[in-house]
């Protein structure tokens, strides 16, 4: 009769049948049991809703690839270890004594040569989360959902986010080792959001917390792209949108690019406490002056512009380039890294000098297409006479 | 008072944003203004003044205190702007004082907020935290 109804079930409700009832016969007795399960985290993704930059309702995601562990609940001592896959699943074997009180420890870390990767508190403390204790042996599968109210769902969506940077480093920049990466983050931390050469910095203060805001830690991310795998000259300073430094404009605007090819979506949003902003690289223009030279202050938003209209393609691209965003990433890595630069524009990396490099990797036939965006659309007054030669009269 | 004087300068402090002055590695995209709130005590409550700085020359400002909302305009670099509001808070209670200042971009506009306590400290309570030290050496701060 149990066996037709758990068939029932099966049938009616679309799953497996219950699990059986737990074996009360292992309490107490030595063994290695096992336990599986899927491990997620509360994100928040952030939108733009009439010009305002908010975080949306708490949506469960797969923790994927961060480190799990079994803990002797009363101890603290780990029984087992390892990692979640690509959908958050896990599973793990353990010595422990049947009916043990146990927990899944979940830590916001990575220790994969392909992927290496720590989000941490101040004092190198790696972000964990534990689950609720459960008993070895008689509980078999076990689930685990990071939460906003614990304070450390944003640690793991920054860690997920970063997967992507160094899944792409590896596909853009053909390195199958990259570099590690460790980003502090903590609630309350008011610290600042940058890049400091070695780890990156994010804001989890009241009044703005990246904890959320994908494409903040993206760019940020950028900035550690091309810190290893390209060249940044950028002199620093607080920078909002207006013309600014070339170079520090290059290294920010490329870094925002880097956010946007990364998702696929040409939007940068930062929310805070009371609106942040957004903006969209492929519908706003922002003109460079064609009178002034090549060294002119430029706005990084105009770099962005340029970079997201190279790369983009399909029936959404509304300029007469069809592109691909790797196009554009690879020339930080295949040239700028390593290039004598022209004495034009300002001395060190700028818009000027990934347009030099922009044309031997995509070759003369880009002319057209790349003048429609850089001189007609943006105005700036790019000489065509690289490296790759130059470009015909329009 | 000394006390009193004490606690309230400490409230004021709050979280006034981020001073970007001076740090080496570039901050984040932001909009062009510094901005911090400052509070002093008034009948029944509390004078809540946002103080924004452009760090640029802007088109527009928008100040914004408290859900109460003042069009500025034009400003150039350096120049503060404030704008004051009042706050009314209960004896014995306290509240977070959300203020922004919006400045007109190409497109849109760019805000930079604050928040500040006034009254009474909030009631927080400890969030549970163990430290786990893991094989290698490797801490984690275990959260629940």
């Amino acid at each position: 009769m149990r066996r037709l109804a758990a068939l029932a079930c099966l049938a009616a409700c679309g799953g497996d049948p219950e699990p059986p009832p737990p074996d009360a016969s292992i309490v107490g007795v030595p063994g290695t049991y096992e336990v599986r399960g899927i491990v997620r985290y509360e994100d928040r993704p952030a939108t733009l809703e009439n010009n305002k930059a908010v975080v949306g309702a708490a949506v469960p995601m797969p923790a994927r690839a961060v480190g799990v562990a079994v803990l002797d609940d009363a101890t603290g001592t780990m029984l087992a270890e390892g990692t979640t896959g690509e959908d958050g699943a896990y599973a793990l074997s353990f010595d422990a004594l049947g009916g043990q009180d146990v927990h899944i420890l979940v830590v916001a870390q990575s220790t994969t040569a392909a992927r290496p990767l720590t989000i941490s508190k101040p004092g190198n403390l790696i972000h964990g989360f534990g689950g609720q204790a459960f008993r070895a042996g008689l509980d078999t599968a076990h689930d685990v959902l990071v939460t906003e109210a614990s304070k450390a769902a944003q640690a793991f969506n920054i860690f997920d986010v970063c997967l992507h940077t160094l899944d792409r480093v590896r596909s853009v920049y053909g390195v199958a080792n990259p570099v590690p990466l460790t980003v502090f983050w903590s609630s309350g931390s008011n610290d600042g959001t940058y890049y400091d050469g070695n780890a990156i910095h994010l804001l989890g203060s009241s009044s703005d917390d990246d904890g959320y805001d994908d494409t903040v830690i993206l760019h940020e991310t950028g900035h550690y792209v091309e810190d290893k795998y390209g060249r940044s000259d950028s002199p620093g300073g607080s920078h909002g949108g207006a013309p600014t430094d070339p170079r520090l404009a290059w290294s920010e605007g490329f870094s925002t690019y880097w956010a946007m090819a990364i998702r696929d979506e040409p939007v940068y949003i930062d929310t805070n406490k009371d609106g942040g902003f957004g903006w969209n690289s492929d519908r706003d223009v922002t003109k460079a002056n064609p009178a002034q030279p090549l060294d002119q202050r430029i706005s990084e938003d105009t770099v962005t512009q340029v970079l997201w209209d190279l790369g983009d393609a399909g029936p959404d691209d509304d300029d007469p380039f069809d592109g691909v965003h790797d196009d554009v990433l690879s020339v930080q890595g295949e040239y700028l890294r390593t290039a004598t630069l022209r004495p034009v524009g300002r001395a060190g990396v700028d818009l000027v000098d990934f347009l030099d490099g922009w044309f031997l990797k995509a070759g003369l036939t880009a002319c057209e297409g790349t003048r429609a965006i850089v001189t007609t659309t943006r105005t700036f007054p790019y000489d065509y006479a690289g490296p790759a030669g130059a470009c015909p009269a329009p | 008072m000394k006390l009193a004087l004490a606690v309230f300068a400490l409230l004021a402090l709050g979280d006034m944003g981020v001073a970007d002055a001076d740090r080496r590695f570039p901050p984040k995209p932001t909009a062009p203004v510094d901005v911090r709130l400052e509070a002093r005590p008034a009948r029944g409550g509390y004078d809540v003044t946002i103080v924004a700085t452009p760090t640029a020359d802007v088109a527009g400002l928008t100040l914004r205190v408290a859900g109460r909302e003042q069009r500025v305009g034009t400003t150039p670099a350096g120049a503060t702007r404030t704008f004051r509001v009042h706050v009314p808070i209960a004896a014995g209670e306290g509240a977070d004082v959300v203020g922004s200042a919006a400045v007109d971009t190409h497109g849109g506009s760019r805000r930079r907020a604050a928040v500040l306590r006034v009254g009474a400290a909030p009631i927080a309570a400890p969030s549970p935290e163990t430290i786990r030290t893991l094989p290698g050496g490797r801490r984690v701060s275990e959260a629940r």
